[in-house]
Order: structure tokens, then sequence, then C-alpha cells
């Protein structure tokens, strides 16, 4: 039976018709998540991937994803920064990261050096040449967009 | 849109992937299921300031035990029963804090409106809408993600049963009392002189 908007109803047909409503609207409802919030799912997500629970992220050998300087929730777009691997007697590796004007600037506070960093928006593959970085900091452009990119630093 | 079990191979795919270790399946998973957590949290009555939070909870949790998940049924699925899990701990964290709920009517900013179409009927659907919003805030929890689920999503009944952890006897008993209860507010509304 086609029903006319706005006439009586019986009360299953006022309910049908509200949840075909509401259904409709729900299929258009096109909600994403902010950059920064998918940039800190993913960060803590690479952080937290129990490798009790499956294979560790894939990355090269010597290296595992870092817990500092990802949550770059100033910045556009999202960013992980992948640090070197530490041993049981190293020191941890303190990043700092900041926006200023449309760079993104890195700390590297370890007191070592020079470092060597590469870029790559695949966590997995750092094929582009490393700058290397003599005063522990670096910057780069602030890129906005749904891309994250990876630094790795050693 | 593609045809639903074309979406499963391919979440298959990127959560076989994912398990490997590839960081960009994990991303292309999110970019895939965050408009649907999104959306399941918000009509299972988390208020606007808060739903990017569970959201987010949800996907670390998604990602962090992703080598449990049983790739024999949709990833989705088990998307809907993590998300379900988070938004009920969020209420408890809420209940502990003493927060009270936001009413959902007034929580929801104005829903997607498909374009075109005469504005009036517009408005009258968006009134049913937000007058379906107002009762479903007052259903029990399990009658409501219940409801969102079967109504709302459109699962299968054994889907929501096992997004739920619960029997298929006992969604379709929660969901005839979801039923009853709308009805019941929807009618009373229509009396309340005030709506």
């Amino acid at each position: 039976m086609l029903r006319i908007f706005g006439t009586r109803k019986t009360n299953d047909g006022l309910l049908d018709d509200a949840v075909r409503a509401l259904r409709d609207s729900a299929r258009n409802d096109a909600a994403t998540l902010s950059s920064s919030a998918r940039g800190a799912i993913l960060e803590r997500s690479v952080r937290a991937f129990d490798p009790a629970d499956a294979t560790p992220f894939r990355t090269t050998p010597l290296w595992k994803p870092a817990t500092a300087a990802a949550a770059l929730v100033v910045l556009t777009a999202a960013m992980i920064v992948v640090s070197p691997f530490q041993g049981p007697s190293s020191r941890p590796v303190e990043l700092i990261a900041s926006k200023q004007g449309d760079q993104i600037v890195f700390e590297i506070r370890d007191g070592r050096g020079p470092h060597q960093v590469r870029k790559s928006t695949d966590a997995a593959n750092f094929r582009a040449r490393p700058v290397t970085v003599e005063d522990g900091r670096f910057h780069d452009r602030a890129e906005s967009g749904p891309v994250l990119v990876f630094y790795k630093v050693d | 849109m593609s045809p639903p079990e074309d979406r499963e191979t391919e979440d298959d795919r990127l959560v076989g992937a994912a398990q490997d270790g590839d960081v960009r399946a994990f991303e292309a998973l999110l970019l895939r299921h965050e408009g649907m957590v999104l959306r399941l949290v918000r009509f299972l009555g988390v208020p606007a300031p808060d739903r990017e939070d569970v959201a987010q909870e949800v996907f670390i949790r998604v990602f962090r035990h992703l080598g449990r998940v049983d790739r024999s049924r949709p990833f989705s699925g088990w998307l809907y029963r993590v998300t379900v899990n988070a938004v009920q701990d969020y209420r408890a964290r809420a209940a502990r804090r003493g927060a009270e709920e936001a009413p959902w009517s007034e929580a929801v900013e104005v829903l997607a409106q498909a374009p075109g179409g005469d504005p009036e009927e517009h408005a009258g659907q968006a009134a049913l809408r937000r007058r379906l919003e107002t009762a479903l805030a007052r259903l029990s929890e399990r009658e409501r993600a219940v409801f969102v689920l079967r109504e709302i999503e459109g699962l299968e009944t054994p889907e929501v049963a096992w997004a739920l952890g619960v029997s298929s006897i006992t969604v379709r008993r929660h969901l005839g009392r979801a039923r009853d209860r709308l009805r019941s507010l929807l009618r009373d509304e229509r009396k309340d002189p005030r709506h």
C-alpha cells in the first residue's frame, strides 16, 4: 500500500516509516574521522600491535615503530615516525615534532649523531635516498590530506 | 557501491595483509569502515563530542587484536561486535563519572539529506527521524543495540546475535520488546501537543 506522508497511520506504519527515514539518512551520512584522529589511531595501533596475536608489523629487521613524536595532532597531514630499534642497553630516543609555518620540524634528542632520515608513504619500504642530519634537527613540508607519511631515523 | 560479497572479499584480503604487518592495509581498512563505526556509535547514543574518541578506541582494539579475527566470518561482523562493546564500555565509564547521556535528539546534528526531492517531504522525514531518535534513546542498551543493528544497519538476526554475543532467540525477544516500546513511545508523542 502506498502511504502518503502526513496522513493518519497505524502505529506499525509510523514506526516503519520512521525506521525507513532513519535508514535512508544513515545511508547518505558520510561521516569521517578527522585526519588527526586517523593518524592517532594508526600510530597507537602500530605501537600497541600485539605480536603474540599476530605477525609483527613488517618493517626492516632492525627497526620497529617508535612511540614518540607520532601524535601529530597539530598537523593536517598524519605522519608516523619510525625510530631505530632500541636494544636493552640503549637510551630511548626522544623525538619532538612541531609545526612551524608550513614546515614540520623534528628534533632527535638522543645525544648521538649524525642521523640518517628517510621518508616514505609505505612503512615497509624506505627506498628514497636518506638525508643526513648533523644537529639532530630536520624539517619537511607539512602536507595536508589523508595520506600517512612515515619517517625512519637511524 | 560494490556488492557485499566483493566488499567482504576485499576486507578479507586487507585483513590478511594487515595480519602480515602491512600498515597500508590497516589504513585501507580504517578508511573503508570509519563511516560505519561513526554511524553506529552515533545511533547507539554516544554524544557528538565523544564519538570520535569511541571510534578511535574501536579501531585500536580491532588492530591490536587483528590476529584473532576469524576469517571465516565477515570482518564487518567482528567490527560491529567490537563497536558495540566499546560503546558499552564508554557508557560504563560515563556512568562511573556520573555523566548524563545527552538526549540523542539534541546531540544529533541534522542528518544527511538525500539530494533532490520535495523540501516539505524532507522536513517531514526529518521530523519523523527525530521522533524515532528521541524514542530510541529511551530504550535499554540491549534493546537499542538489537534494534539499530537489525533495523537500521540491516543485519540478519544471526549476525546481530553474533555481534552481541547472544542467541538468535534473545535477539528476537529484544527486537520485539524494542518495537513494542517504540510504537508506544511514538504513539504517546503523537498525543503530546508539544510535538
